[in-house]
C-alpha cells in the first residue's frame, strides 16, 4: 500500500481496539449492546487505518499560495479549494472575519452579492474586486452572501 | 399513559436539581460577558467576533455539561440499582426513554433561547447584521436538541449495559470514538453521494428583507445535514429502546 504510515502509537491504538472489540462483545449479555460495540470498534479501525493512509499530507496541501487562511465567525455552505495553484474560498452566507497571510504579493479577486465587506478597514463594494495581498490581511464580512474569493497567480472573478 | 409520562419528566426534574442552578447562573455570564461588545462604530468587528466566541464557547460547555449529566443519570440508576426498580415498574421502555429525550431537550431549548436571545439582542445593538431567526432555523435543525439527548441516551444505556464487567471504561472510549466517527463518515457518505438525491428544500430559517439592517439574502440552512442528524437521532432513540428492553429481560 503506498503512504502508509503506521508509526508505534498507530500499531499500539490498533491492538488496545482490537481487544477492546473482544471484551465489548463477550463482556455483556445484550445482543444491541454486543453489535452497538462492534460498530463504534469498526468506526474507530476505519477512522485509524484512514489516519495512517496518508491523509496528514492531504491537509497540508490545501493552502497553495498562501500561508495561513483562518477563518472565524458564522459560515454556511463553505468550501476551500485548489485549483490550479490558487486558493479559492466560497460562502453561501457568512458573518465573521478571514485572515490570510501569504507568502509573497498575491493577486487576489473577490466576489459577492449583499451585505458589507471591508479589506483592512476599507469597505469593498458589492460586485467584483480586484488587486494585491501582502503578507497579513483580514477581511471583515457582514452578512454576506454568495462570495467567491481567489487567492494566487491568475485569480479572477468567476461565480 | 400520559400521567405516567409526567410523572416521569418529574423524577427527571428532581434529579436536576442543583444543575438547574448552575444552569442559571451561566445566563448571568453569558449577559455579563454579551454586555462587553462595543456599541455601534466603537470597536472592530473582529473585536466583536472574539467576545461572541466567548459566548458560543459558553454555551458549548454547558451542553457538555447537561448533557453529561443527563448520561451520568442513566448510568447512576443502573449502578445504583434505581434502574432496576424503574424496570420492574410497568411503564414500557419507550417511554422511559421518551422522558428522559424530552425532558433533556426542553431543558436545552430553554437554555439556548435565553443565551440567543441576550447574544442577538446585544449584536443588533452593535449594528451586526446577525440574522434574528437563525438561531431558531438551528435549533430546528439539531431537532430542537434531540439529536443532542438521542445520542447521550443511547452511549449511557450501552456502558451501562457493560456494567458487571468492568469493561465501562473501555465502553465509554470506544463509544465516544464511534459516535464522532459515525457523524464524520455519515457527512462523507451525504456529501459524496446523496447530495444530489435531495431536493432544494429548505429549512425555515429565512429571508430577512423585513428585517431592518439585516441581510437582505441569507440563503437558509443545506437540507442535508438535517437529514443525517434526523436520521442519526431516530436511530439512537431506537438502539436505546432495545438497550432498555433487553436489559429489563
Amino acid at each position: 500500500m503506498p503512504n502508509l504510515q503506521f508509526g508505534v502509537l498507530e500499531l499500539a491504538a490498533l491492538a488496545w481496539l482490537a481487544y477492546a472489540g473482544y471484551r465489548l462483545w463477550t463482556a455483556t449479555a445484550s445482543p444491541t449492546a454486543r453489535w452497538v460495540g462492534l460498530g463504534f470498534v469498526v468506526l474507530a479501525f476505519l477512522w485509524l487505518g484512514l489516519n495512517a493512509l496518508g491523509s496528514r499530507a492531504d491537509m497540508q496541501a490545501g493552502l497553495g499560495p498562501l500561508q495561513a487562511f483562518t477563518r472565524l465567525g458564522f459560515c454556511i455552505e463553505c468550501q476551500g479549494s485548489l485549483e490550479e495553484g490558487r486558493k479559492r474560498f466560497r460562502a453561501g452566507w457568512m458573518a465573521g472575519a478571514l485572515i490570510i497571510q501569504t507568502r509573497e504579493n498575491q493577486p487576489y479577486a473577490l466576489d459577492y452579492k449583499d451585505g458589507q465587506v471591508w479589506l483592512q478597514q476599507n469597505r469593498l463594494e458589492p460586485g467584483c474586486t480586484t488587486g494585491y495581498i501582502h503578507e497579513v490581511v483580514t477581511l471583515e464580512i457582514n452578512g454576506v452572501s454568495d462570495l467567491v474569493l481567489e487567492v494566487g497567480p491568475g485569480a479572477t472573478c468567476r461565480n | 399513559m400520559i400521567n405516567a409520562f409526567f410523572i416521569l419528566l418529574w423524577l427527571e426534574l428532581r434529579k436536576f436539581g442543583w444543575t438547574s442552578i448552575l444552569l442559571i447562573l451561566a445566563v448571568g455570564v453569558i449577559y455579563m460577558v454579551a454586555s462587553s461588545i462595543p456599541a455601534s462604530g466603537q470597536g472592530t468587528l473582529l473585536m466583536e467576533y472574539i467576545i461572541v466566541l466567548s459566548v458560543m464557547l459558553l454555551v458549548l460547555a454547558v451542553h457538555i455539561l447537561v448533557l453529561a449529566v443527563l448520561g451520568w443519570s442513566v448510568w447512576r440508576e443502573h449502578q445504583s440499582g434505581r434502574l432496576g426498580w424503574m424496570l420492574s415498574s410497568p411503564q414500557p421502555a419507550w417511554l422511559q426513554i421518551l422522558a428522559r429525550a424530552v425532558f433533556g431537550a426542553v431543558i436545552l431549548t430553554l437554555f439556548n433561547c435565553a443565551a440567543w436571545a441576550i447574544l442577538s439582542y446585544r449584536l443588533h445593538q452593535a449594528g451586526v447584521g446577525l440574522p434574528f431567526e437563525l438561531g431558531l432555523g438551528l435549533w430546528l435543525y439539531l431537532l430542537g436538541g434531540l439529536a443532542l439527548v438521542g445520542p447521550v441516551l443511547l452511549l449511557s444505556l450501552w456502558i451501562a449495559a457493560y456494567n458487571p464487567s468492568k469493561a465501562t471504561l473501555m465502553a465509554f472510549v470506544v463509544g465516544l470514538l464511534g459516535m464522532g466517527q459515525l457523524l464524520a463518515w455519515g457527512r462523507r457518505i451525504l456529501e459524496g453521494h446523496l447530495y444530489g438525491l435531495l431536493p432544494p428544500w429548505r429549512l425555515p430559517a429565512p429571508t430577512f428583507s423585513q428585517n431592518q439592517g439585516g441581510p437582505a439574502s441569507f440563503p437558509g440552512l443545506p437540507s442535508e445535514g438535517f437529514v443525517l442528524l434526523a436520521a442519526l437521532t431516530a436511530l439512537s432513540l431506537y438502539l436505546a429502546h432495545r438497550l432498555w428492553q433487553e436489559m429489563e429481560a
